[in-house]
Protein backbone atom coordinates (compact mmCIF):
# COMPACT_ATOMS: atom_id res chain seq x y z
CA UNK A 1 0.00 0.00 0.00
CA UNK A 2 2.47 2.82 0.75
CA UNK A 3 4.48 1.38 -2.31
CA UNK A 4 1.65 2.74 -4.23
CA UNK A 5 0.89 5.73 -1.79
CA UNK A 6 4.42 6.42 -3.17
CA UNK A 7 4.10 5.28 -6.90
CA UNK A 8 0.83 7.98 -6.53
CA UNK A 9 2.72 10.64 -5.33
CA UNK A 10 5.82 10.32 -7.64
CA UNK A 11 3.30 10.51 -11.01
CA UNK A 12 1.63 13.31 -9.43
CA UNK A 13 5.17 14.95 -9.52
CA UNK A 14 5.20 14.38 -12.95
CA UNK A 15 2.27 15.39 -14.10
CA UNK A 16 2.35 18.47 -15.93
CA UNK A 17 0.57 21.72 -14.71
CA UNK A 18 -2.28 22.90 -17.32
CA UNK A 19 -1.15 24.99 -19.89
CA UNK A 20 -1.19 28.92 -18.56
CA UNK A 21 -4.20 30.55 -19.89
CA UNK A 22 -1.99 33.34 -20.75
CA UNK A 23 1.02 33.73 -23.46
CA UNK A 24 2.93 35.80 -20.53
CA UNK A 25 2.46 33.62 -17.41
CA UNK A 26 4.61 31.05 -20.12
CA UNK A 27 8.07 31.90 -19.16
CA UNK A 28 8.68 33.91 -22.01
CA UNK A 29 11.11 36.35 -21.88
CA UNK A 30 12.24 35.58 -18.14
CA UNK A 31 16.03 35.47 -17.62
CA UNK A 32 17.63 32.78 -19.68
CA UNK A 33 15.06 33.17 -22.81
CA UNK A 34 17.22 33.61 -26.24
CA UNK A 35 16.54 34.65 -29.29
CA UNK A 36 17.28 32.80 -32.43
CA UNK A 37 16.88 32.40 -36.18
CA UNK A 38 17.46 29.59 -38.26
CA UNK A 39 19.53 29.68 -41.25
CA UNK A 40 17.05 27.63 -43.09
CA UNK A 41 13.29 28.64 -42.33
CA UNK A 42 10.06 27.17 -43.15
CA UNK A 43 7.71 29.09 -45.29
CA UNK A 44 4.09 30.31 -43.34
CA UNK A 45 2.46 31.74 -46.49
CA UNK A 46 5.02 35.35 -45.78
CA UNK A 47 4.72 35.39 -42.01
CA UNK A 48 6.89 37.14 -40.41
CA UNK A 49 8.53 34.74 -37.75
CA UNK A 50 10.47 35.63 -34.21
CA UNK A 51 11.71 32.68 -32.22
CA UNK A 52 13.14 31.75 -28.26
CA UNK A 53 14.01 29.05 -26.35
CA UNK A 54 14.77 28.79 -22.74
CA UNK A 55 16.65 26.19 -20.89
CA UNK A 56 15.84 25.63 -17.22
CA UNK A 57 18.70 27.33 -15.18
CA UNK A 58 21.57 25.49 -15.11
CA UNK A 59 20.62 22.81 -17.34
CA UNK A 60 22.21 22.42 -20.97
CA UNK A 61 21.26 20.34 -24.27
CA UNK A 62 23.29 17.39 -24.87
CA UNK A 63 24.91 18.08 -28.58
CA UNK A 64 26.45 14.41 -28.35
CA UNK A 65 24.15 13.33 -31.53
CA UNK A 66 24.49 16.10 -34.00
CA UNK A 67 21.12 15.43 -35.52
CA UNK A 68 19.35 14.66 -32.06
CA UNK A 69 20.13 16.77 -29.74
CA UNK A 70 18.55 16.22 -26.56
CA UNK A 71 16.87 18.72 -24.67
CA UNK A 72 16.76 19.10 -20.62
CA UNK A 73 12.91 18.38 -19.07
CA UNK A 74 11.67 21.63 -19.02
CA UNK A 75 12.42 23.33 -22.25
CA UNK A 76 10.50 25.58 -23.84
CA UNK A 77 10.59 27.20 -27.31
CA UNK A 78 8.18 29.34 -28.92
CA UNK A 79 7.28 31.39 -32.19
CA UNK A 80 5.44 34.60 -32.92
CA UNK A 81 3.37 35.04 -36.02
CA UNK A 82 2.92 38.46 -37.52
CA UNK A 83 1.13 39.52 -40.71
CA UNK A 84 0.27 42.59 -41.80
CA UNK A 85 2.82 44.15 -38.80
CA UNK A 86 0.03 42.37 -36.42
CA UNK A 87 0.88 40.06 -34.19
CA UNK A 88 -1.49 36.81 -34.77
CA UNK A 89 -0.01 33.77 -32.55
CA UNK A 90 2.63 32.79 -30.32
CA UNK A 91 3.39 28.96 -30.21
CA UNK A 92 4.57 26.93 -27.32
CA UNK A 93 6.54 23.52 -27.44
CA UNK A 94 7.63 22.22 -23.89
CA UNK A 95 9.40 19.33 -23.05
CA UNK A 96 7.67 18.15 -19.97
CA UNK A 97 9.50 16.34 -16.94
CA UNK A 98 8.71 12.90 -18.25
CA UNK A 99 10.21 13.62 -21.19
CA UNK A 100 7.11 14.16 -22.97
CA UNK A 101 6.56 17.14 -25.60
CA UNK A 102 3.30 19.39 -25.54
CA UNK A 103 2.72 21.85 -28.11
CA UNK A 104 -0.04 25.11 -27.66
CA UNK A 105 -0.87 28.18 -29.24
CA UNK A 106 -1.83 31.55 -27.82
CA UNK A 107 -3.72 34.04 -29.93
CA UNK A 108 -3.22 37.51 -29.72
CA UNK A 109 -6.25 40.32 -29.19
CA UNK A 110 -6.56 42.55 -31.79
CA UNK A 111 -4.66 45.82 -30.04
CA UNK A 112 -1.42 42.67 -29.59
CA UNK A 113 -1.25 43.45 -25.58
CA UNK A 114 -2.44 39.79 -24.43
CA UNK A 115 -1.80 36.20 -26.32
CA UNK A 116 -4.48 33.80 -24.61
CA UNK A 117 -4.08 30.00 -24.75
CA UNK A 118 -6.46 29.42 -27.80
CA UNK A 119 -8.95 26.32 -28.26
CA UNK A 120 -7.71 23.01 -28.68
CA UNK A 121 -9.07 22.85 -32.33
CA UNK A 122 -7.28 25.63 -33.37
CA UNK A 123 -9.05 29.05 -35.41
CA UNK A 124 -9.26 27.80 -38.40
CA UNK A 125 -9.98 31.60 -40.05
CA UNK A 126 -6.58 32.88 -38.27
CA UNK A 127 -4.56 29.42 -39.24
CA UNK A 128 -4.18 28.86 -35.75
CA UNK A 129 -3.09 24.90 -35.66
CA UNK A 130 -5.10 22.28 -33.55
CA UNK A 131 -2.72 20.73 -31.17
CA UNK A 132 -3.57 17.17 -32.43
CA UNK A 133 -2.13 19.37 -35.87
CA UNK A 134 1.38 20.52 -34.34
CA UNK A 135 2.18 16.79 -33.83
CA UNK A 136 1.73 15.85 -37.75
CA UNK A 137 4.68 18.30 -38.48
CA UNK A 138 6.52 18.24 -35.05
CA UNK A 139 6.64 14.49 -34.19
CA UNK A 140 7.49 13.37 -37.63
CA UNK A 141 11.28 14.22 -36.73
CA UNK A 142 13.74 12.66 -34.59
CA UNK A 143 13.32 16.03 -31.81
CA UNK A 144 10.19 17.95 -31.89
CA UNK A 145 11.65 21.22 -31.90
CA UNK A 146 12.88 21.63 -35.22
CA UNK A 147 14.35 25.19 -35.94
CA UNK A 148 17.05 24.71 -33.11
CA UNK A 149 19.16 22.24 -34.23
CA UNK A 150 23.07 21.52 -35.68
CA UNK A 151 21.61 21.86 -39.34
CA UNK A 152 20.43 24.63 -39.19
CA UNK A 153 22.53 26.69 -36.97
CA UNK A 154 25.69 25.50 -37.58
CA UNK A 155 26.15 22.98 -40.42
CA UNK A 156 27.33 24.25 -43.83
CA UNK A 157 24.93 22.89 -46.23
CA UNK A 158 26.29 22.45 -50.29
CA UNK A 159 23.40 24.90 -51.41
CA UNK A 160 20.64 26.53 -49.87
CA UNK A 161 18.31 24.31 -51.94
CA UNK A 162 19.42 21.48 -49.63
CA UNK A 163 18.73 23.85 -46.39
CA UNK A 164 15.08 24.81 -48.07
CA UNK A 165 14.02 21.15 -48.50
CA UNK A 166 14.99 20.69 -45.03
CA UNK A 167 13.32 23.24 -43.14
CA UNK A 168 10.35 22.80 -45.07
CA UNK A 169 9.76 19.11 -46.07
CA UNK A 170 12.73 17.09 -44.03
CA UNK A 171 10.70 16.78 -40.53
CA UNK A 172 8.42 14.59 -42.49
CA UNK A 173 10.43 13.26 -45.23
CA UNK A 174 13.42 12.01 -43.73
CA UNK A 175 14.85 8.59 -43.17
CA UNK A 176 14.32 7.83 -39.49
CA UNK A 177 10.44 9.05 -38.83
CA UNK A 178 7.42 7.24 -39.23
CA UNK A 179 7.11 8.43 -43.69
CA UNK A 180 10.62 6.34 -43.58
CA UNK A 181 8.45 4.21 -46.23
CA UNK A 182 7.65 6.75 -48.50
CA UNK A 183 11.37 6.77 -49.24
CA UNK A 184 11.63 10.90 -49.96
CA UNK A 185 14.40 11.52 -47.91
CA UNK A 186 14.96 15.00 -48.00
CA UNK A 187 16.34 15.90 -44.53
CA UNK A 188 19.67 16.99 -44.28
CA UNK A 189 22.02 15.34 -41.38
CA UNK A 190 24.90 17.53 -39.44
CA UNK A 191 26.95 14.16 -38.56
CA UNK A 192 26.67 12.93 -42.39
CA UNK A 193 26.34 15.40 -44.81
CA UNK A 194 27.62 14.60 -47.95
CA UNK A 195 25.61 11.45 -47.64
CA UNK A 196 22.34 13.20 -46.66
CA UNK A 197 23.11 15.58 -49.55
CA UNK A 198 23.64 12.59 -52.00
CA UNK A 199 20.43 10.70 -50.76
CA UNK A 200 18.01 14.03 -51.30
CA UNK A 201 19.62 14.75 -54.43
CA UNK A 202 18.62 11.36 -55.77
CA UNK A 203 15.42 10.84 -54.19
CA UNK A 204 14.35 14.40 -55.18
CA UNK A 205 15.63 13.77 -59.15
CA UNK A 206 14.29 10.53 -58.98
CA UNK A 207 10.52 12.00 -58.02
CA UNK A 208 11.32 15.51 -58.87
CA UNK A 209 7.59 15.88 -61.14
CA UNK A 210 5.92 15.01 -58.07
CA UNK A 211 8.01 16.88 -55.87
CA UNK A 212 7.72 20.16 -57.85
CA UNK A 213 3.99 19.47 -58.33
CA UNK A 214 3.73 19.44 -54.66
CA UNK A 215 5.50 22.84 -53.97
CA UNK A 216 3.54 24.30 -57.06
CA UNK A 217 -0.06 23.62 -56.11
CA UNK A 218 -2.72 25.55 -54.68
CA UNK A 219 -4.94 22.77 -54.42
CA UNK A 220 -5.38 21.93 -50.37
CA UNK A 221 -5.25 18.35 -51.14
CA UNK A 222 -2.18 18.27 -53.79
CA UNK A 223 0.12 20.44 -52.39
CA UNK A 224 2.77 20.27 -49.97
CA UNK A 225 3.72 20.79 -47.09
CA UNK A 226 -0.02 19.55 -46.25
CA UNK A 227 -0.34 22.38 -43.04
CA UNK A 228 0.18 26.05 -42.68
CA UNK A 229 0.87 26.83 -46.17
CA UNK A 230 -1.71 28.20 -49.25
CA UNK A 231 0.06 30.92 -50.75
CA UNK A 232 2.80 29.20 -52.99
CA UNK A 233 6.37 30.05 -52.11
CA UNK A 234 7.54 31.57 -55.49
CA UNK A 235 11.25 32.24 -54.31
CA UNK A 236 11.45 28.71 -52.60
CA UNK A 237 9.78 27.06 -56.06
CA UNK A 238 12.44 29.19 -58.29
CA UNK A 239 15.34 27.81 -55.67
CA UNK A 240 14.59 23.95 -55.71
CA UNK A 241 14.06 24.09 -60.11
CA UNK A 242 17.11 25.54 -59.96
CA UNK A 243 18.77 23.08 -58.48
CA UNK A 244 16.90 20.14 -60.04
CA UNK A 245 17.95 21.52 -62.86
CA UNK A 246 21.65 21.96 -62.11
CA UNK A 247 20.95 18.25 -61.15
CA UNK A 248 19.95 16.85 -64.37
CA UNK A 249 22.84 18.52 -65.99
CA UNK A 250 25.04 16.93 -63.79
CA UNK A 251 23.73 13.55 -64.42
CA UNK A 252 21.53 13.12 -67.33
CA UNK A 253 18.50 10.53 -66.98
CA UNK A 254 19.85 7.07 -67.64
CA UNK B 1 9.88 -32.65 -23.75
CA UNK B 2 10.71 -29.66 -24.33
CA UNK B 3 9.69 -29.28 -27.47
CA UNK B 4 5.55 -29.60 -26.51
CA UNK B 5 5.19 -26.11 -24.40
CA UNK B 6 7.14 -24.66 -27.64
CA UNK B 7 4.59 -25.93 -29.73
CA UNK B 8 1.94 -24.87 -27.68
CA UNK B 9 3.17 -21.65 -27.46
CA UNK B 10 3.18 -21.41 -31.11
CA UNK B 11 -0.36 -22.58 -31.60
CA UNK B 12 -1.78 -19.96 -29.19
CA UNK B 13 0.16 -17.03 -31.07
CA UNK B 14 -1.53 -18.51 -34.10
CA UNK B 15 -4.87 -18.85 -32.58
CA UNK B 16 -4.36 -15.50 -31.72
CA UNK B 17 -3.14 -14.19 -34.74
CA UNK B 18 -6.09 -16.10 -36.39
CA UNK B 19 -8.65 -14.23 -33.99
CA UNK B 20 -7.13 -10.70 -34.78
CA UNK B 21 -7.85 -11.50 -38.65
CA UNK B 22 -11.33 -12.21 -37.73
CA UNK B 23 -11.86 -9.54 -35.56
CA UNK B 24 -10.47 -7.11 -38.30
CA UNK B 25 -12.56 -9.17 -41.14
CA UNK B 26 -15.73 -8.70 -38.86
CA UNK B 27 -14.58 -4.50 -38.66
CA UNK B 28 -14.14 -4.08 -41.93
CA UNK B 29 -17.51 -5.70 -42.71
CA UNK B 30 -19.29 -4.12 -40.45
CA UNK B 31 -17.71 -0.74 -40.60
CA UNK B 32 -19.22 -0.42 -44.18
CA UNK B 33 -15.41 -0.23 -45.85
CA UNK B 34 -17.09 -2.23 -48.73
CA UNK B 35 -19.49 0.45 -49.07
CA UNK B 36 -17.41 2.76 -50.52
CA UNK B 37 -13.55 1.26 -50.83
CA UNK B 38 -14.83 -1.54 -52.99
CA UNK B 39 -16.29 -0.42 -56.01
CA UNK B 40 -20.13 -1.54 -57.07
CA UNK B 41 -21.74 -3.18 -60.00
CA UNK B 42 -24.76 -3.76 -61.54
CA UNK B 43 -25.86 -7.44 -60.53
CA UNK B 44 -28.92 -9.86 -60.97
CA UNK B 45 -30.28 -8.01 -58.22
CA UNK B 46 -29.24 -4.48 -58.54
CA UNK B 47 -26.04 -2.59 -57.02
CA UNK B 48 -23.73 -4.91 -55.21
CA UNK B 49 -20.09 -4.51 -54.35
CA UNK B 50 -17.97 -5.93 -56.94
CA UNK B 51 -15.76 -8.59 -54.78
CA UNK B 52 -13.50 -9.52 -57.68
CA UNK B 53 -12.24 -5.45 -57.00
CA UNK B 54 -12.78 -5.42 -53.02
CA UNK B 55 -11.59 -2.75 -51.39
CA UNK B 56 -9.55 -1.71 -54.16
CA UNK B 57 -11.03 1.81 -54.18
CA UNK B 58 -11.44 4.24 -56.96
CA UNK B 59 -11.23 2.28 -60.47
CA UNK B 60 -8.18 3.90 -62.00
CA UNK B 61 -9.62 3.63 -65.54
CA UNK B 62 -12.93 5.28 -65.20
CA UNK B 63 -13.75 8.21 -67.10
CA UNK B 64 -16.14 10.43 -65.46
CA UNK B 65 -17.73 13.27 -66.54
CA UNK B 66 -16.97 16.42 -64.59
CA UNK B 67 -19.01 16.68 -61.14
CA UNK B 68 -21.88 18.71 -60.63
CA UNK B 69 -21.51 21.99 -58.45
CA UNK B 70 -22.99 21.53 -54.94
CA UNK B 71 -26.65 23.27 -55.01
CA UNK B 72 -29.07 24.03 -52.48
CA UNK B 73 -29.55 21.68 -49.66
CA UNK B 74 -28.46 18.66 -52.16
CA UNK B 75 -24.63 19.21 -51.93
CA UNK B 76 -23.32 15.75 -52.44
CA UNK B 77 -22.93 13.62 -55.56
CA UNK B 78 -21.48 10.40 -55.61
CA UNK B 79 -20.70 8.13 -59.02
CA UNK B 80 -22.77 4.67 -59.61
CA UNK B 81 -19.79 2.62 -58.12
CA UNK B 82 -20.07 4.39 -54.72
CA UNK B 83 -16.28 5.56 -55.27
CA UNK B 84 -16.28 9.10 -56.25
CA UNK B 85 -17.91 11.75 -54.72
CA UNK B 86 -18.60 15.64 -55.07
CA UNK B 87 -19.45 17.73 -52.43
CA UNK B 88 -18.21 21.30 -50.87
CA UNK B 89 -14.41 19.87 -50.78
CA UNK B 90 -14.18 19.17 -54.26
CA UNK B 91 -13.76 15.49 -55.22
CA UNK B 92 -12.98 12.37 -53.58
CA UNK B 93 -12.22 9.37 -54.62
CA UNK B 94 -12.11 6.13 -52.05
CA UNK B 95 -8.52 5.23 -51.51
CA UNK B 96 -6.70 1.86 -52.45
CA UNK B 97 -6.86 -0.49 -48.89
CA UNK B 98 -5.31 -3.48 -50.55
CA UNK B 99 -1.57 -4.49 -49.75
CA UNK B 100 -0.34 -3.13 -53.04
CA UNK B 101 3.01 -1.86 -52.39
CA UNK B 102 2.81 0.91 -55.33
CA UNK B 103 -0.84 1.53 -55.01
CA UNK B 104 -2.17 0.66 -52.06
CA UNK B 105 -1.49 0.22 -48.43
CA UNK B 106 1.76 -2.31 -49.04
CA UNK B 107 4.36 0.33 -47.42
CA UNK B 108 2.14 1.75 -44.79
CA UNK B 109 3.13 0.31 -41.00
CA UNK B 110 0.44 -0.09 -38.76
CA UNK B 111 1.56 3.37 -37.12
CA UNK B 112 0.74 5.28 -40.54
CA UNK B 113 -2.90 3.53 -40.29
CA UNK B 114 -3.70 4.11 -36.85
CA UNK B 115 -2.54 7.61 -36.99
CA UNK B 116 -4.37 8.47 -40.37
CA UNK B 117 -7.34 7.49 -38.74
CA UNK B 118 -6.88 9.31 -35.13
CA UNK B 119 -6.10 12.31 -37.07
CA UNK B 120 -7.76 12.19 -40.11
CA UNK B 121 -4.79 13.00 -41.97
CA UNK B 122 -2.86 10.85 -44.84
CA UNK B 123 -0.49 8.67 -42.79
CA UNK B 124 -1.34 10.70 -39.56
CA UNK B 125 0.43 13.56 -41.16
CA UNK B 126 -0.56 14.74 -44.95
CA UNK B 127 -3.61 15.80 -47.32
CA UNK B 128 -6.54 15.99 -44.84
CA UNK B 129 -9.20 12.46 -45.42
CA UNK B 130 -12.18 13.87 -47.07
CA UNK B 131 -16.03 13.35 -47.04
CA UNK B 132 -17.55 11.14 -47.13
CA UNK B 133 -15.04 8.96 -44.99
CA UNK B 134 -16.25 9.22 -41.49
CA UNK B 135 -13.28 9.86 -39.62
CA UNK B 136 -14.96 11.50 -36.57
CA UNK B 137 -16.53 8.08 -35.84
CA UNK B 138 -14.06 6.17 -36.76
CA UNK B 139 -11.19 8.03 -34.85
CA UNK B 140 -13.09 6.07 -31.76
CA UNK B 141 -12.06 2.66 -32.71
CA UNK B 142 -9.51 1.47 -30.03
CA UNK B 143 -6.22 0.80 -30.73
CA UNK B 144 -6.78 -3.27 -30.36
CA UNK B 145 -9.48 -2.23 -33.34
CA UNK B 146 -7.47 -0.25 -35.75
CA UNK B 147 -4.58 -3.36 -35.14
CA UNK B 148 -7.25 -6.07 -36.11
CA UNK B 149 -8.21 -4.07 -39.10
CA UNK B 150 -4.94 -3.13 -40.36
CA UNK B 151 -4.10 -6.83 -40.28
CA UNK B 152 -6.64 -7.73 -41.89
CA UNK B 153 -6.51 -5.49 -44.84
CA UNK B 154 -2.41 -6.44 -44.55
CA UNK B 155 -4.33 -10.00 -45.50
CA UNK B 156 -6.35 -9.57 -48.21
CA UNK B 157 -5.29 -9.79 -52.01
CA UNK B 158 -3.10 -7.28 -53.71
CA UNK B 159 -4.64 -5.05 -56.53
CA UNK B 160 -2.81 -2.75 -58.54
CA UNK B 161 -4.89 0.30 -58.68
CA UNK B 162 -3.34 3.55 -58.73
CA UNK B 163 -6.58 6.01 -57.53
CA UNK B 164 -6.70 9.34 -58.35
CA UNK B 165 -5.93 12.27 -56.42
CA UNK B 166 -8.62 14.13 -54.80
CA UNK B 167 -9.67 17.46 -56.70
CA UNK B 168 -10.14 21.05 -55.38
CA UNK B 169 -13.46 23.12 -54.76
CA UNK B 170 -12.48 24.97 -57.26
CA UNK B 171 -12.29 22.14 -59.87
CA UNK B 172 -16.21 21.85 -59.67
Amino acid sequence: MRLLLLLGLAANALAAPPLPPDLAATGLGEPGTIAFTPRYALWSDGSAKRRWLRLPPGTSIDRSNPDAWDFPRGTKAWKEFSRGGRRIETRLIERLADGSWRFAAYQWNEEGTRAALAPEGGVAALSIPARADCLACHEGAAVPILGYSAVQLEAKLAGPALGYLHANCGHCHNDSGPLAEVGLALAQRAGAPLESAARAARTALARSDDLLRRIRSTSPHVRMPPLGVSVVDAEGVALVEQWLSLLRQKEPPQ
Amino acid sequence: MKIVPLLLLLAAFAAQADDRLARGKYLVTVAGCNDCHTPWKMGANGPEPDYGRMLSGHPQDMALPPAPKPAGPWVVAAAATNTAWSGPWGVSYTANLTPDRETGLGKWTQRNFTETIRTGRHMGRGRPILPPMPIPMYRNFTDADLEAIFAYLQSIPAIRNKVPEPLPPSAL
